[in-house]
């Protein structure tokens, strides 16, 4: 493999020109996008040189408590960001949805670096801040569709909720339907992910991993144990935001109360 | 055959808003009312009068806002939620059947029940509401809707309630089902000892299938008494134009 290609700031500005052809395309066709445009490019600019610049510190310094700043700090951005996602806002969501997201994560994170990575020490960014990083905000996407879904289960099926309370059901037995559904439409789109693989687009951290000079055998090893871990993070973070937000809707006469 | 107290519902009262936009208004308010075991008793009045909200206040789905609702002698409040609902059972105006087979919908009543599945019990229970027992294996969405409304009462009867509440159980079926279907509560009453309370729309109905009538208008009481009574010699001026047949709303 030869050595990377480093990216001068002169040549980023040069790519950042490219962009011109996208700005182009919307004028002609009026799509008003420039402005968005400029923004976006402006924006991404902005902060991935700004993480760069921090996450350069991190790692020289190595040290665990900078390490799970960074971490908690993803987490909380990503359940805010969940929570914004959510045509309905209500109270109580955001505390449910950082504590079904931090640990989801934590518990993919843990199995995942700790058992099958096992970097010495246990923390160290090189591992702990991309891989954390990818299940944090596959964790969040996932807490968020199947959140925005079991809102709608829970108004669409509000008349069978009730039928099954009336006969005497439990509040758990009485919305499984809801929480399956939302689980699912939380899950299936890093299988559908997961399935095409590689066919249809090189996935980021192989990309990554590739142009940083890794053979590409090696890689996609790398990419297999991250498609693992996400449908793993998936999965828990699907379910346990479901399940602690489901509270929201019932008060404690077991009587479903659609949230304002 | 009335005899104790099964609810004695004191100043009731329910506010509601639709959305975080609206104000709070009063859907029931100071309402009071007597209802005896084994008695059939009618909610008639027009829509919006708060019919269907005290049915489901009484099915405990919903809570209130005011007043105190007692059933045998307790605070509905106290008792245990499943329990309670098992014991006062709530035909919705909409079956919501659930997925799966007819099977599925009684085996889901049964189990939650305690009882746990029996299949012969099963097929009683579809006699009882007039069906077939064929229809045990066909999918609870290839129903008509009055078949479903049938399945939904047999699935409530499946928890052996003391108490069916029944909001228009009639209003998707032809006038001889829903004949049959007022003369099942009638047995049922008879037989069972059950208490029934309706909200039907169905006045003639009303008269032949229940033993008093409660006329609600805003959200209150307007005027209740014996079937026979109420038809006679209607007690408020509300009361005469509503079995008349004219409308109330004002």
């Amino acid at each position: 493999m030869s050595e990377v290609i480093n990216i001068s700031l002169l040549e980023l500005a040069a790519a950042a020109g490219i962009v011109a052809i996208a700005a182009l395309i919307s004028y002609l066709l009026r799509l008003k996008l420039e402005k968005e445009m400029l923004i976006a490019t402006v924006r991404a600019f902005v902060q991935l040189m700004a993480v760069g610049y921090i996450l350069d510190r991190i790692f020289a310094f190595n040290k665990w408590y900078l390490v799970s700043a960074w971490l908690l700090m993803m987490i909380g951005i990503a359940s805010y960001n969940a929570m914004r996602r959510q045509t309905k806002r209500f109270k109580g969501l955001l505390p449910r949805l950082t504590l079904a997201i931090t640990s989801a994560s934590l518990i993919s994170i843990i199995l995942g670096i700790g058992l099958i990575i096992r970097p010495n020490p246990f923390w160290s960014p090189q591992y702990l801040i991309p891989i954390g990083g990818m299940i944090i905000g596959n964790a969040m996407s996932a807490a968020a569709l199947a959140i925005n879904r079991l809102d709608s289960e829970m108004k669409s099926g509000k008349d069978r909720i009730e039928a099954a309370l009336s006969l005497g059901a439990s509040v758990h037995i009485a919305s499984l339907p809801a929480i399956k559904a939302s689980v699912r439409a939380g899950m299936l789109n890093v299988i559908t992910n997961t399935m095409v693989v590689g066919l249809v687009h090189l996935p980021g951290m192989m990309t990554g991993q590739i142009v940083g000079g890794v053979v590409p055998g090696e890689a996609v090893r790398y990419q297999i144990f991250i498609m693992y871990m996400l449908i793993t993070s998936n999965a828990l973070s699907s379910l346990m935001s479901t399940m602690l937000i489901r509270g929201l809707y019932f008060n404690n006469r077991s009587q479903l109360i659609l949230p304002e | 055959m009335q005899n104790s107290v099964t609810f004695d519902i004191r100043g009731i009262g329910l506010k509601k808003r639709r959305s975080k936009d609206e104000e709070y208004s009063w859907i029931l308010r100071n309402l009071d009312l007597i209802v005896h075991s084994g008695e059939r008793l009618a909610l008639v009045g027009n829509s919006g009068s708060g019919k269907t909200t005290l049915l489901r206040l009484l099915a405990s789905l919903e809570p209130f806002s005011e007043g105190e609702i007692l059933f045998e002698g307790k605070h509905i409040e106290e008792l245990e939620p499943r329990n309670y609902r098992k014991t006062v059972g709530f035909v919705r105006q909409t079956s919501a059947m659930f997925d799966g087979t007819i099977e599925d919908n009684l085996r889901f009543a049964m189990e939650v029940s305690g009882a746990g599945f029996e299949r012969e019990k099963a097929e009683k229970l579809l006699a009882k509401v007039g069906l077939d027992s064929k229809l045990l294996c066909a999918k609870s969405d290839t129903l008509s809707v009055g078949q479903a409304q049938r399945v939904s009462i047999a699935r409530t009867l499946a928890t052996e309630p003391q108490v069916l509440l029944m909001d228009e159980p009639t209003s998707a079926l032809d006038p001889h089902s829903a004949n049959a279907i007022v003369q099942l509560v009638e047995n049922l009453a008879r037989e069972m000892n059950i208490t029934a309370i309706l909200v039907l729309h169905n006045l003639e109905l009303a008269k032949k299938g229940t033993d008093r009538i409660a006329l609600l208008h805003c959200g209150k009481i307007d005027s209740f008494a014996p079937t026979a009574d109420f038809f006679a010699n209607p007690p408020t001026e509300l009361a005469r134009r509503f079995v008349n047949g004219e409308l109330i709303d004002e």
